[in-house]
């Protein structure tokens, strides 16, 4: 665990116990999330901006939960549970990354992939963003693609595909899925007809068992 | 295997509108346990075993049934799915018979997002002593995730049974989104006190983004002891993209387990789908349009009389779109680049993931759409 996601806990930690009178209150969240949550929630997005996470998708997670008439608890814990997702892939990734890197780092670890996939896929693209590579890499596996092939794909076209050949190399395998074709299937197919586009020489990723 | 049961369903729903006499309530149920290897399109092969439960009510007009299976491979992971179907013949006015049918099933692969679909059709018989004709149409719903779709079909089919042996061709046109195609389809069905053999040959051809080629099946069930028989099967089906089928080759042995038989079935017993589903009318489909540095348009394509809006970029607020066409509704908002959560409503309904974006649990007991916004 690195020192600053040690940090994090540990400001994570305080400010949670804490009663939330020392946590300033968000403006957004007043007369929309349940009063007695409100601090608690208020402590979470505290400690995120402490940890230098993106605290803004806590926001917007209660403010989605409020509107969907979600009770406090239940607000509560869906945005710990992002709180911990968003410092899992702010680890991976590294600290220089975008709050949308973050937040779509996020939601591919939620989709299966691990922290050392999201730090390969930095590595293999250190300079452009990450945060459509890692988003189609969580909707991949949301059709069906495991997630090793999933991530396989996802870091062949890491090197040359921009974020517009990522989405519609998503778009065409998820076609191609609701057309009957396996996922697997699927992906090799489009994986070598980008990579023919992109001049590159990868190998589809290899079929396994059902 | 599922297409293998539609195929000869099929040809057993004709003959069984051939049969004019009455026939007594008739209830069947079996129990199909077996191993099979199975070569799925995009996968190794793989050992697995099925169970598969089946029920018929067949009446003289009326039948209805329902089958689910259960596949599980060498690696543990498992298929679940299920198939009910309802049919309704009209009494024959001359040499003329009606059929409504319907069927309504769903699949799920381990780990994956749920095929689901209901399919209506309406056949006209021509029935001429032992042979006969039928023209039919169907249409319905089939949906992935958030992917769905209205398919349609046309068929042309032609059967006759003579010394025992029934014979049937099959046409059939699909429309369904994007792909179309036709299959050609032989069947022929050879039954006596010690054999009941079953064989189908197709091909996939005129085909627009689906998979040209021949395939065929062929099925043995043999009786071994009372209610127990034996049954052997293998051959190759194509993918059905309406069902989320799979094309595979497989090989089967099995048994099945006549559980229930409340009379002597007719020689050809009858079941074909039917049902019209209470499909929701509400599909749409989401994309942002018009960006100009500022805002992007968001397009919704739905039937409605009111569609609403709520995502992270607007606070979780809703917003009204404004019509701007039949079934086009449109607002213009800043979205920044990256990836958000997007919820509709229609007619103030509940709120749902649009379609044309992956569908994901929202932590709060519904759905929620995930929109990616790349950099400008």
């Amino acid at each position: 665990m690195s020192a600053r996601r040690v940090l994090g806990w540990c400001c994570f930690l305080f400010v949670a116990l804490a009663t939330g009178e020392l946590s300033a209150q968000e403006p957004r969240l007043v007369d929309r999330v349940p009063a007695a949550v409100r601090s608690q929630v208020d402590a979470v997005v505290d400690s995120a901006r402490a940890a230098g996470l993106p605290a803004e998708a806590l926001i917007d997670r209660a403010l989605e939960g409020a509107s969907k008439g979600a009770d406090g608890q239940r607000i509560l814990a869906a945005v710990r549970r992002l709180w911990l997702e968003l410092s899992a892939a702010r680890d991976a990734l590294g600290s220089g990354s975008t709050a949308a890197e973050v937040v779509a780092g996020a939601s591919a670890l939620r989709a299966g992939a691990t922290g050392g996939d999201l730090t390969h896929l930095r590595a293999q693209r250190p300079r452009q963003s990450l945060t459509v590579a890692a988003a189609v890499l969580a909707d991949l596996v949301a059709v069906g693609v495991p997630i090793d092939t999933a991530v396989i794909a996802v870091l062949a076209l890491a090197e040359d595909a921009d974020d517009t050949e990522y989405i519609a190399f998503r778009r065409n395998v998820e076609r191609d899925i609701a057309r009957g074709a396996s996922p697997v299937a699927a992906l090799g197919v489009r994986l070598d007809a980008a990579a023919e586009l992109l001049g590159t020489d990868r190998a589809p990723p290899s079929p396994r068992k059902p | 295997m599922l297409h293998r049961c539609l195929i000869a369903a099929g040809v057993a729903s004709v003959l069984g509108a051939a049969d004019g006499r009455p026939m007594a309530a008739q209830v069947t149920g079996n129990l199909d346990l077996g191993a099979s290897w199975v070569d799925y399109e995009g996968f190794l092969g793989s050992g697995a075993i099925h169970l598969s439960p089946t029920l018929h009510v067949d009446l003289t007009r009326f039948s209805v049934g329902a089958t689910g299976t259960l596949v599980v491979f060498e690696t543990g992971n498992s298929i679940v799915q299920g198939l009910g179907a309802v049919s309704w013949r009209t009494p024959a006015l001359g040499m003329l018979r009606g059929e409504l049918s319907g069927t309504a099933g769903a699949n799920k692969y381990e780990g994956s997002a749920t095929f689901s679909h209901a399919l209506a059709r309406a056949r006209a018989h021509l029935v001429r002593g032992r042979s006969g004709g039928w023209l039919g149409l169907a249409a319905g719903h089939s949906s992935f995730d958030a992917t769905s779709g209205t398919p349609y079909q046309l068929e042309v089919g032609l059967w006759t049974v003579q010394s025992g042996v029934a014979l049937s061709g099959l046409a059939t046109r699909t429309w369904f989104e994007d792909a179309t195609y036709a299959d050609i389809v032989g069947s022929a069905r050879w039954t006596d006190a010690s054999l009941d053999l079953r064989g189908s040959v197709g091909l996939r051809t005129w085909s627009a983004a689906g998979t040209d080629g021949l395939y065929g099946e062929l099925l043995a069930e043999i009786p071994i002891w009372g209610r127990i028989a034996a049954l052997v099967s293998g051959g190759r089906y194509p993918p059905d993209p309406v069902r989320g089928v799979l094309a595979a080759n497989y090989a089967s042995v099995g048994v099945r387990i006549s559980a229930l038989r409340t009379t002597q079935p007719p020689t050809i017993a009858g079941l074909r789908a039917t049902v019209w589903d209470s499909v929701p009318s509400s599909r749409s489909t989401i994309e942002l349009v018009g960006w100009d540095g500022g805002a992007y348009t968001v397009r919704v394509q739905a039937n409605a009389e009111s569609v609403e809006l709520a995502a992270d970029f607007t606070d979780w607020n809703p917003l009204s779109l404004t019509r701007t066409a039949a079934d086009t509704w449109e607002i213009r908002l800043p979205i920044p680049a990256g990836v958000h959560r997007v919820n509709v409503r229609f007619d103030g309904g509940a709120w749902r993931a649009p379609g044309g974006l992956r569908a994901a649990m929202d932590e709060f007991g519904g759905e929620v759409g995930i929109l990616i916004v790349p950099d400008r």
